[in-house]
């Protein structure tokens, strides 16, 4: 048998690669971001997100036009900064509605008896 | 400095030219950015913002996305399923074409025999699970789609029966055909292999003084001990006839070997009298003889036991319901 403490590890780390995504792109519809600045916003967030894991999955989203970039050199340094797509706004509705419509099921199990 | 852009040539060295400079760029201002919010750029903290990027070989299959495994789940039941096949298939074949030709290229020892006979098997298995590992690794990285091997055609007919009880499992017959297709060819083999060698003499065990009548006899209970397996392989459970028939041949291979033993001198008498000059000497020859007597006889004993102990039993099985 596994330690149970192993099991809510792994359960848990599914729990937040599933939200990683619609966490990124609502703080991205607001304003845009280069990577370092988003991954300190997360984590002020309360959402600490490693950067190995982040700035891959950003151009990812990118490349899947979820995301666009530019660069701005005239900050201190050049920086690549990320926005919202058209295609990125509705994948955040989607996810938006997904994401209650689950919450409410979950919850209703979770609390009610049945 | 230089840690930092090794760090980044590292992580970017294998990337189209086009991704390279733009996630090199980035990279180098993400790192820059994590050094400023440390107190002083040195080298502890460098290696610290670095330690926590991790790998970088790591990191580069991250942004290129390649799959990090060789078969994925998709394919990983097809892959086992391919390679039991193919290993069921291909061993005992294998297993029986190197037997054949070591025999036919006659080799020094029983031994080396089967040691280099077990040795190639192995090797062919070995292949197989390599050759078939790369097809599936091939189709993983192909983008070939689990519709395209039948996945999703499933239906319950496709359900395999639950299999009835046998009363004759598949390694007994697995034991028949080998140990009665080595008896049918051991006149070929037997007398160049098991012997003793010393110098240019060559004795074998078995008496070369054995009439030589012997030899289809002993060819005929191999060919009809391969029949009777073939038979158990067809029918897998004891009827009346298969029961008798397994009766008879105990019988016959009972008298045979009774036969033999009270009819003809087994052993070489000169392969024993070369054996007392190599052990110590006051084991004298007569008692040598006698002791091999003993032996084969037992050994004989022992083995007419054993087969009508199993032709009582597949006697019994046949009549159970």
């Amino acid at each position: 048998m596994s330690d149970i403490n192993d099991v809510f590890q792994n359960q848990a780390l599914e729990f937040r690669r599933g939200s990683l995504v619609l966490a990124i792109v609502s703080v991205l519809r607001k304003k845009k971001y280069y990577g370092y600045s988003l991954l300190r916003t997360l984590e002020n967030l309360a959402l600490p997100v490693d950067g190995s894991t982040l700035y891959p999955l950003l151009r990812r989203l990118e490349k899947q036009g979820v995301l666009e970039s530019e660069w701005d050199t005239a900050d201190t340094r050049p920086r690549k900064y990320y926005k919202l797509t058209h295609d990125g706004e509705t994948l955040y509705q989607k996810l938006v509605t997904e994401w209650s419509e689950m919450n409410e099921k979950i919850n209703k199990i979770v609390k009610e008896d049945i | 400095m230089s840690l930092i852009e090794r760090y980044i040539y590292a992580v970017t060295r294998h990337m189209p030219a086009a991704q390279r400079q733009d996630v090199s760029d980035e990279l180098r201002a993400t790192i820059e950015d994590t050094l400023d919010e440390k107190k002083t750029r040195s080298k502890k903290n460098i290696e610290a913002v670095l330690i926590d990027l991790g790998d970088p070989e790591i990191l580069a299959r991250r942004y290129s996305g390649a799959k990090q495994y060789l078969i994925g789940p998709t394919f990983y039941i097809y892959f086992i399923r391919a390679l039991k096949l193919s290993l069921a298939i291909g061993l005992p074949i294998a297993f029986c074409l190197i037997l054949i030709s070591q025999i036919v290229a006659v080799p020094e020892s029983l031994i080396s025999l089967l040691i280099s006979t077990i040795g190639a098997t192995i090797g062919v298995g070995i292949q197989i699970l390599f050759w078939t590992a790369l097809v599936f690794f091939v189709m993983e990285r192909s983008g070939v789609s689990s519709k395209d091997l039948g996945n999703g055609n499933w239906t319950p007919s496709a359900l395999p029966q639950i299999p009835m009880k046998r009363q004759i499992p598949i390694s007994e017959v697995v034991t028949d055909i080998v140990t009665y297709g080595f008896l049918a060819l051991s006149p070929l083999f037997l007398q160049k292999l098991v012997g003793v060698y010393s110098g240019d003499i060559h004795e074998p065990f078995f008496n070369p003084a054995i009439p030589s009548f012997w030899i289809p006899i002993i060819v005929g209970f191999g060919i009809l001990g391969i029949i009777k397996g073939l038979i158990k392989l067809r029918a897998r459970n004891w009827t009346p006839l298969l029961a008798l028939f397994n009766i008879v041949f105990a019988i016959a291979i009972s008298a045979a070997l009774i036969t033999a033993f009270v009819g003809t001198e087994i052993v070489n008498p000169t392969f024993l009298s070369i054996l007392q000059t190599h052990i110590d000497t006051t084991t004298s020859l007569s008692q040598l003889i006698l002791w091999t007597q003993w032996t084969i006889g037992i050994s004989i004993l022992v083995t007419i036991g054993i087969y009508l102990y199993d032709a009582a039993k597949s006697m019994v099985l046949a009549y159970k319901k």
